[in-house]
């Protein structure tokens, strides 16, 4: 196991993050079970009030789980730059964007073909969501999803979130 | 419509920059607004070809992300005047130092070079309205050079009927254009004797290399023993406009337009 000190700044973040949004889910559930102490079935007189209620706590569940499918992108990322800075036994977090390899035109020239595609089209973008590549390529956006994460796990790319929405990014 | 041509060989000293130089002329003249780009920061030429008296930023400039894009632009467009059309130049900084520290740029650099190409390319047709650019770039297989062919719609590849020149070029061809699904057509520069006519001869070449290439031949050019006398501060098209040269460069133009 790796201990806190290797980790790099933010890895140890999202991992706090991540503990945080699980407790909340905790939190967010346990309101949800004394909303209905018996049965699923609600009974009436009580109907009412508890629709609005249990309406807004599953708005807030899928928030809740959203920002972790997020969190867990994230140390996705992380777990991948925590093992190229182990690689080159680089100390400092700060070096790892150094570490990243470039997607130069040579390097372009190395990718199979159907990453290369991906590739020159965000060397265009810079950094780019998947439907911006997707609309340079003209193939489906889950394909350049999933093409572009393959590039972040090669180290081409930087995965980033912003708002909820994956944006991949240059070294 | 290709709007952004990189003039390319394999070999160096086929006739790229006379190329490059001559077709923005010549589509300048027929109204166009054209950029002109010396790419070849190994051996910069169009700096002597323009002659502009004060050149205070280079194309290289531009790609260091030291200045704006239009301030490398050197305007070239009394050549074609009264007929409508524009033509800007882009040089290369010809001095040993520029020419040193382009030779020792990072594989960042290069990236970095390439999205500057791209914005190029969507300021030039998007914004500022050209309808053409230019490249020309250093031969063989280079950074700028690779650079220059992914950005642009249509490689132009200059070949002469050598034969290490014509292997090189179909491999070229084969492991750079294609893997980037670049468009090239190519043109036979330094032609000699009825090859060059208008006669069977040069229908049969045509459709020899063809074959051989697998890609458009769009442009047969005779050797003109004077182009070595000229100097190369003449645009040749300019100066010469009814010479079988010029003609066939013209031919060109249409041909890829
Ligand atoms: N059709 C031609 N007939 C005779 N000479 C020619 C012809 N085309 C080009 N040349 C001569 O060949 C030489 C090289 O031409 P040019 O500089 O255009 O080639 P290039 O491909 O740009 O070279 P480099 O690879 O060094 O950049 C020049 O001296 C030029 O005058
Ligand atoms: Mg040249």
């Amino acid at each position: 196991m790796l201990s806190n000190k290797a980790l790099p700044f933010e890895a140890t973040n999202q991992l706090l993050l991540l503990n945080n949004l699980i407790y909340h889910i905790g939190v967010i559930i346990y309101c949800y079970t004394i909303s209905y102490p018996q049965k699923m079935e609600p009974r009436q007189g009580v109907l009412a009030a508890n629709r609005e209620d249990v309406k807004e706590i599953l708005a807030k569940i899928l928030e809740a789980l959203t920002r972790i499918e997020d969190a867990l992108g994230d140390l996705y990322c992380v777990e991948s730059e925590i093992r190229d800075i182990l690689r080159g036994s680089r100390e400092k977090a700060g070096e790892y964007l150094e570490a990243m390899k470039v997607l130069d035109v040579v390097t372009l020239l190395e990718l199979p073909d159907h990453l290369r595609k991906t590739a020159v089209a965000l060397s265009k973008l810079g950094e780019a969501r998947a439907q911006d590549v997707a609309e340079i390529t003209g193939r489906e956006r889950a394909v350049e999803s999933s093409y572009l994460n393959q590039l972040a796990r090669l180290g081409y790319v930087k995965k980033i979130r912003r708002k909820h929405e994956v944006w991949f990014k240059l070294a | 419509m290709p709007k952004m041509i990189a003039v390319h060989s394999y070999k160096g000293g086929t006739g790229k920059s006379i190329l490059a130089t001559n077709l923005a002329y010549i589509y300048a003249s027929y109204g166009k607004k054209v950029l002109l780009v010396d790419m070849d920061f190994r051996a910069p030429t169009l700096v002597v070809a323009f002659e502009f008296p004060k050149v205070k930023k280079y194309f290289n400039n531009y790609l260091n992300g030291e200045c704006d894009l239009e301030d490398t632009f050197y305007d070239a467009s009394h050549l074609v005047k009264h007929t409508g059309g524009e033509l800007k130049v882009a040089l290369a900084d010809p001095s040993t130092e520029a020419i040193r520290e382009m030779l020792i740029k990072t594989r960042k650099w290069e990236m970095d070079a390439l999205r500057r190409l791209f914005a190029m390319k969507d300021r030039l047709f998007d914004e500022l309205g050209y309808d053409y650019c230019i490249i020309d770039t250093s031969p063989g297989i280079h950074y700028s050079s690779i650079n220059a062919i992914v950005v642009s719609d249509l490689a132009l590849v200059v070949i002469t009927l050598d034969d290490s020149d014509m292997d090189g070029t179909r491999r070229m061809i084969k492991e750079l254009y294609n893997i980037f699904e670049r468009k090239s057509m190519i043109v036979i520069n330094k032609v000699v004797g009825p090859e060059a006519g208008p006669g069977s001869e040069k229908k049969k070449l045509v459709e020899t290399m063809q074959r051989m290439f697998m890609e458009p031949i769009v442009g047969v050019l005779p050797c003109v023993c004077e182009l070595t006398k000229y100097r190369r501060s003449r645009i040749f098209a300019h100066h010469y406009p009814r010479h079988p040269f010029t003609k066939a460069i013209k031919e060109i133009a249409a041909k890829i337009e």
